[in-house]
């Protein structure tokens, strides 16, 4: 796989949680679209708009095969924060006072932030599901959040700072019997380039192209087809419409009510270069994550003074830590004067990190074009850097 | 390597604590990184007779504020106020790149924000 990426020549790559890099098909194809295709499409209908627009409507039928749904139950945002955003606005105008939103504190802030806003404007009560020291979500606690006001349940599959997993069969049962009326939003653009979702046991759920070897704004909302129908659109204007007169406008069906004005078409398109490229590597991928995740566990447990938020077994490659004595944003840096990208902080995820009692941890991430060599590296440096602290 | 001069200052930086009777204080925070400072002032006809601070960060923003309080001490508010970002880079004498110029200016924003609500209060 490594091969495939032209930036991977320069860097040791561990920040694959913010972004995965891209491989040469993906670049390529972004060169083709615009030197040979591009067009706006649906509209015109001249050749272009004609290649463009079937590129475009391929790429959302390669979508929903990938996640096995139909093709009218996938839209196209800028990302993950656009779909969640578009998800919640449209509770704000369902949502009453007695409802409530129940999501954990292991979400990015993307997953929080709206349902605090639309808490705030619906009076709906916002309800968080604890986690343990480990970060690890307490399904007790879960359970007993559950009820029948219980109308929003949107949680992550994978946390972007632990790397954890969240059980979402159980979940899913759960709430099915817990609380019948809540619909089921899960957030797997954390989760998606390791392994592929289950939609059967959801009603929304949403990724980002950017994180699984596509390219940037654009993201992914799959809806169930009937839940669609009823949502309401966050964007209005241009291919949206079905008819507009000055009195009022009638909405075009979904996908199209939630895709207004130009899309990100390259983007798209291009994306079924990803999608492919990542159903080829999915097995291996999963192979490589518990390898790498492995070994820099157990090489980063070795170094005094090191301690790991979140380490337990079965997780995605994502390790989040402390060096005693350093700040995580000056070990960054010097991690980068080494030529080692990491990510130091809160990672989006405030209230996860304040469960540890740290200001900011450093984050390293692998994807499967990681290697033990560059692991290697990686722990020699800190290792350099801790002996300079110390002198 | 830049940490290298700051280390031992991180360490043990000046005019580390707390004040009691302090004039103004002002807590603030760099939301990217989780740098987070209160400042306190002492401030007597005009002039910043004392200043301690406490809180955590990373080496850039707390030798920042180390040496920042160092320099403010004496100095007239009305000075202290004219201090810009060039000021606070040249008191730390390293190259601080774009990603940390936050850090690094966190002390100077604590620092004038308690001073302009000190003088908010007076009128």
């Amino acid at each position: 796989m490594r091969k495939d990426f032209p930036i991977l020549k320069n860097i040791i790559y561990f920040d694959n949680a913010a972004t995965s890099q891209k491989p040469r098909v993906v670049i390529n194809a972004i060169k083709q679209f615009y030197e040979k295709e591009n067009s706006n499409v649906h509209r015109s209908v001249h050749k272009l708009a004609e290649v463009a627009t079937l590129k475009y409507e391929s790429t959302r039928r390669k979508t929903s095969e990938f996640l096995g749904c139909k093709a009218n139950e996938i839209i196209f945002t800028s990302g993950t924060t656009h779909s969640l955003n578009l998800l919640a606005n449209s509770k704000r105008l369902e949502l009453e006072s007695n409802d409530e939103i129940l999501i954990t504190e292991m979400e990015h802030h993307s997953n929080i932030v709206p349902w605090q806003e639309i808490s705030k404007e619906t009076g709906a009560k916002l309800k968080f599901a604890g986690v343990d020291n480990n970060g690890v979500l307490d399904m007790k606690t879960f359970e007993e959040l559950l009820n029948v006001h219980t109308k929003v349940v949107s949680i992550t599959s994978m946390s972007n700072l632990t790397g954890i997993k969240n059980p979402v069969r159980k979940i899913s049962e759960l709430v099915r019997s817990k609380a019948p009326d809540a619909e089921i939003i899960l957030d797997c653009a954390q989760s998606i380039v390791h392994e592929k979702p289950n939609i059967k046991l959801v009603d929304y759920l949403v990724f980002s192209s950017h994180k699984m070897f596509g390219p940037m704004g654009l993201g992914i909302l799959y809806g169930r087809r009937k839940l669609l129908e009823k949502l309401n659109p966050l964007m209005f204007g241009g291919e949206m419409i079905n008819k507009v007169t000055k009195k009022k406008t009638i909405f075009a069906d979904p996908p199209q009510k939630f895709e207004a004005g130009t899309q990100n078409v390259a983007s798209v398109i291009v994306f079924s270069k990803a999608l492919e490229y990542l159903e080829k590597n999915y097995e291996f991928i999963k192979k490589q994550d518990s390898e790498l995740l492995e070994y820099a566990t157990f090489e980063l447990k070795k170094i005094k003074g090191v301690e790991i938020f979140g380490d337990i077994n079965n997780k995605g490659p994502i390790i989040s830590f402390t060096l005693e004595g350093i700040h995580a944003h000056d070990l960054a840096q010097l991690l980068s004067e080494k030529n080692i990208a990491v990510r130091p902080g809160h990672m989006c995820a405030q209230p996860l990190v304040d469960k540890t009692n740290k200001d900011a941890l450093t984050r390293i991430s692998f994807l499967a074009y990681n290697t033990k060599k560059e692991i290697e590296i990686f722990i020699n440096s800190l290792k350099e850097i801790k002996c300079i602290l110390k002198n | 390597m830049y940490l290298e001069e700051l280390m031992e200052e991180y360490r043990e930086p000046e005019n580390f604590g707390v004040m009691k009777n302090y004039s103004a204080t002002h807590k603030d925070w760099n939301s990217s990184c989780g740098d987070e400072i209160i400042v306190y002032l002492k401030i007597e006809k005009d002039i910043i007779k004392n200043i301690k601070f406490q809180g955590n960060g990373c080496a850039i923003s707390v030798v920042a504020m180390s040496r920042l309080s160092q320099k403010v001490k004496g100095k007239t508010v009305k000075k202290v106020l004219a201090f810009n970002k060039e000021k606070v880079l040249g008191l730390l004498g390293i190259e601080i790149n774009p990603m940390r110029l936050k850090c690094a200016l966190l002390s100077l924003k604590a620092v004038k924000t308690a001073i302009v609500r000190f003088e908010n209060a007076k009128n």
